[in-house]
């Protein structure tokens, strides 16, 4: 308690936030930035488009200060990764893409 | 500059807290404002250059005091255990920093943001406080909010040190206290 409680403002796991296009959880906010985590192959498709909607709002109202997405393969298939269009859109959204 | 630093008698761990302190949390929240409002006067009157800003609660007075927050973010290393208290809550490895704000910057962030706050009401009669409940992983669950905003609330407090975190990672600037005031204004309902 006391000042020592005000670090515990910077961030936590599986986030909640309510934008005018609908509910959006980002999965890790760290110092007021927004992680987004997807395992296995991953294709532009429309609830992707929507996320991708939903974070560009989150920034633009600068309820985040940036959000990058994070691409992992997937341990049981061993596949991974965006495909050709995904990072393309989300560098242009404004969204950072790492690919592990 | 003296300054006292907020010193919130709750953990601010808000997921956790039970809803009796959460309603006692908003309590002393609106209870302390105007003290810190008048601390946060006395330290942005205090600094040089900046002695004739005036908390007027208009839209204007959010550039100079904007510029005057912008100075005043701090950061200090991180400790390794808060490294790996942090690493450990992350659901996948991301890099965490070695610094973080310090406590003098987080309260300025509260401070600055119960100005904006109070700069949203007294220029737009629309909005009223609130405390959202129901959802625990809300990001304001149990927080004391502005509604009137549209789908999503303006928490004062989260938006400025969100805005501290921006100004150390030269993200934002002096002027981005004014931007986020038009933002939000223009989405008053």
């Amino acid at each position: 308690m006391g000042e020592d409680a005000l670090k515990l403002m910077g961030g936590e796991s599986q986030v909640y936030y309510r934008t005018s296009q609908g509910g959006r959880y980002v999965d890790q906010l760290v110092d007021g930035f927004a992680h987004e985590s997807k395992v296995g192959y991953t294709s532009l498709t429309s609830d992707i488009s929507r996320q991708i909607s939903k974070d560009v709002e989150l920034i633009q109202t600068e309820q985040v200060q940036g959000a990058t997405w994070h691409f992992f393969q997937s341990p049981v298939t061993g596949v991974g990764g965006p495909s050709q269009p995904l990072p393309n859109t989300l560098q242009q959204s404004g969204i950072n893409v790492i690919i592990h | 500059m003296t300054y006292a630093i907020i010193q919130p008698p709750f953990t601010l761990n808000f997921r956790e807290m039970s809803k009796k302190e959460l309603k006692d949390y908003f309590a002393w929240f609106q209870d302390v404002l105007p003290q810190r409002l008048d601390e946060l006067s006395r330290a942005v009157q205090k600094t040089p250059g900046f002695e004739t800003w005036q908390a007027d609660f208009t839209p204007a007075s959010l550039e100079l005091l904007g510029r005057w927050f912008a100075t005043q973010v701090e950061t200090r290393p991180r400790t390794q255990d808060e490294i790996q208290e942090i690493e450990s809550r992350l659901l996948f490895p991301i890099e965490v920093s070695g610094e973080d704000l310090t406590n003098r910057t987080f309260s300025f962030a509260v401070d600055t943001g119960m100005y904006l706050s109070q700069v949203f009401l007294k220029n737009h009669a629309s909005l009223r406080w609130d405390q959202p409940f129901g959802n625990k992983k809300f990001v304001d669950y149990g927080q004391p909010v502005l509604e009137g905003f549209g789908a999503a609330p303006f928490n004062p407090a989260r938006m400025l040190v969100t805005l501290a975190y921006g100004i150390f990672g030269k993200r934002k600037d002096g002027s981005s206290l004014r931007n986020l005031y038009d933002i939000w204004a223009k989405m008053i309902k």
